[in-house]
């Protein structure tokens, strides 16, 4: 009865810092904080990659594993977030790489999100062909043409357009030079608007 | 880098979209808009693909989810109280046990050298040896007889004494200069092992697979040292700075391979026509390509080695999967292209290599050659970046190098013919303006 008494203890906020420091000792109640900050994130790029709900479950437990393991290596040379970025894209790119999993996806139909909303962007005119679509149907052909783009163009869409890295970042969690992230994403914007367009007509 | 291989700025209009090009490079894109309606409508497409991408919905990760992942965290962390091989040689103690052992062992030799120079130089009292020397002075000439190699050892230190006491040799600089290098081995051992990849399930990517499993050695030499360096760290799927890093380590070791067999240093530079070359196997720096992408006037085709084939034209883009090919007899180049493996072959040959131009050489998108080529051949490593690149124009004549003409009608008619039907059960009929005319 006394012990319930007893004010508890005020739970001080951690810094990412400290959280990580305690993580790459072992805590793994530490890492699980880590992992409810940036779930939602690492999600998003990763079924933005994957389009497939279970793969993306099984990649994201993946990548949490992944950097606990390897969190000793992490030595903040960039952001928490980058780095575990940069962890999801490689892993979710070996994971459509694998032969198995290339057959598996070229048989199985499109998944496509439930919920497509769009507003259309300011000062754009609306009589443009992809505009002049409804909204709904532009989504879902957008969504289908994600879908055919190459997974390593996909990922670079995914990071600019979905996350909204700069290309420095995108750099880092690419690996490649930005120069690189430029054409790749001019590459992709390009085949993924003659492909709404073309399968619009 | 990239040769724009049509006369829209399509890099440019992309980089502006995302309002990262530079005043110079908007002012030219300005003038450009002013003249092309095409590339003002690809930028108001472009802006509103982005903001439609920014938009899309994506479905919630499930709620469990966390848990699970805490739980085979905590699944992994209560199996090390009983710590396994693997998981012992991840931690830092096998490098600081390897210093300790070191370091003693050195303390060790240095006290034995002390010892051992001033027992023998007690020895020449025995009635044996007749020393010409004065009493009390040092000669260890005549010591009883010794095994051969203590007696090789001891006279090696007597040298090096010696020399040190004549400045040549400084023994404790030496020393500590190998007690660092091998404390930073050490060390360098240990750093891959902080990166060491949880065990994942066997079906890795095929251009990673066997890194996955591969545990760096445990006295790793230099150049294998950094290759499982970038192994481990390619397969714990690393990359940026640390992929940066070890690919920094790599390259000084791949450096002279790569210059013998780089077709601008080899053929190109005895002036020897592409066309010219003999056939030859496959050589050593085009290993690394995974995929061949071809852009050209009419559509622009990707092909990647594990069976990937993408087809992107006005109106129609599509990737398939296609069976796997015959692997060929080593060596042995493809005559005409009827499958992957012939179109790869051909791709990797010498004649290919010799009739283009590194990256590094090729011109800046924006920089526009004398001559635009119409169209172009890329080979690309695992991560998509090109790593030879063949600008030409089409349609190529008889004076083309073969090779070319052979990669460009066999990607037609892989194209057309070969992988027609696949492309078409995926993604409908190939757009008619695309077919070759009869």
């Amino acid at each position: 009865m006394l012990k319930a008494m007893e004010p508890r203890p005020v739970e001080q906020p951690e810094s990412e810092e400290e959280l990580i420091g305690r993580a790459r000792e072992g805590d793994s109640r530490a890492f699980d904080r880590l992992v409810q900050t940036h779930l939602g994130a690492v999600w998003r790029v990763v079924w933005r990659i994957l389009r497939h709900r279970e793969d993306t479950e099984d990649v994201v437990q993946e990548v949490f594993i992944t950097a606990f393991k390897a969190l000793a290596g992490y030595r903040g040379e960039c952001r928490l977030s980058t780095w575990l970025h940069r962890i999801a894209v490689t892993r979710s790119l070996n994971h459509l790489r694998s032969r198995g999993e290339v057959l598996r996806r070229a048989s199985r139909p499109l998944e496509v999100a439930t919920e497509l909303t769009l507003a259309a962007p300011d000062g754009i005119e609306g009589h443009t062909p992809l505009l002049a679509l409804e909204a709904k149907e532009l989504l879902q052909k957008l969504a289908s043409c994600l879908e055919q783009l190459p997974a390593i163009w996909r990922a670079a869409v995914t990071l600019r357009d979905g996350e909204e890295m700069s290309y420095e970042e995108m750099a880092d969690v690419l690996g490649v030079a930005v120069g690189t992230v430029r054409s790749r994403l001019a590459r992709a914007r390009v085949a993924l608007r003659e492909c709404v367009r073309g399968v619009s007509r | 880098m990239k040769q724009e291989t049509n006369p829209h700025p399509h890099e440019l209009l992309s980089a502006f979209s995302d309002q990262v090009s530079t005043p110079e490079e908007a002012a030219r894109l300005q003038d450009h808009l002013k003249d092309c309606a095409e590339c003002r409508q690809l930028l108001h497409d472009l802006t509103a693909l982005a903001t439609a991408i920014g938009e899309e919905a994506v479905p919630p990760p499930p709620p469990q989810l966390a848990e699970r992942i805490r739980q085979k965290i905590e699944a992994g962390s209560s199996s090390r109280t009983t710590p396994s091989p693997a998981s012992f040689w991840r931690s830092p103690f096998p490098p600081a046990l390897a210093a300790t052992l070191l370091m003693a062992t050195t303390l060790f030799l240095i006290w034995r050298r002390e010892q051992v120079v001033p027992t023998r130089i007690q020895v020449p009292s025995t009635p044996v040896a007749k020393s010409e020397t004065a009493p009390g002075v040092a000669e260890p000439l005549a010591p009883p007889p010794p095994p051969a190699e203590k007696s090789d050892i001891a006279r090696n230190e007597v040298q090096d004494r010696e020399l040190k006491s004549q400045g040549s040799i400084s023994d404790t600089t030496q020393r500590s200069t190998d007690e660092e290098g091998s404390a930073k081995t050490a060390a360098d051992a240990a750093a891959p092992r902080a990166f060491a990849p949880a065990p994942t399930p066997a079906r890795q990517d095929a251009s990673l697979d066997g890194h996955e499993t591969a545990e760096p050695s445990a006295a790793p030499g230099s150049e294998s040292q950094s290759r499982d360096y970038l192994d481990v760290i390619t397969a714990s799927g690393l990359t940026g700075e640390d992929y940066k890093k070890a690919m920094a380590k790599k390259a000084p070791a791949e450096v002279p391979k790569a210059k013998d067999n780089h077709p601008s240093a080899s053929a190109l530079s005895d002036g020897a026509s592409p066309g010219a070359l003999k056939e030859s196997a496959p050589v050593v720096s085009a290993e690394e390509a995974r995929s061949l992408a071809y852009e050209g006037p009419g559509f622009s085709a990707t092909f990647s080695e594990d069976g990937l084939v993408t087809l992107i034209a006005r109106g129609y883009a599509c990737s398939v999967t296609v069976p796997p090919s015959q692997a060929a007899p080593d060596g042995a180049r493809a005559r005409s292209i009827d499958d992957l493996a012939s179109l790869f072959r051909t791709a990797s040959s010498r004649e290919f290599l010799a009739a283009g131009s590194t990256p590094e050489d090729a011109p800046t998108a924006m920089a526009a050659p004398a001559v635009p080529a119409t169209s172009s051949l890329e080979l690309r490593n695992a991560q998509g970046d090109p790593i030879h690149s063949v600008p030409f124009n089409e349609p190529l004549s008889q004076e083309s190098p073969q090779v070319l003409r052979t990669l460009s009608q066999g990607i037609h008619s892989l194209i057309f013919q070969r992988y027609r039907k696949e492309l078409e059960s995926r993604c409908g009929p190939l757009p008619a303006t695309l077919l070759p005319t009869p």
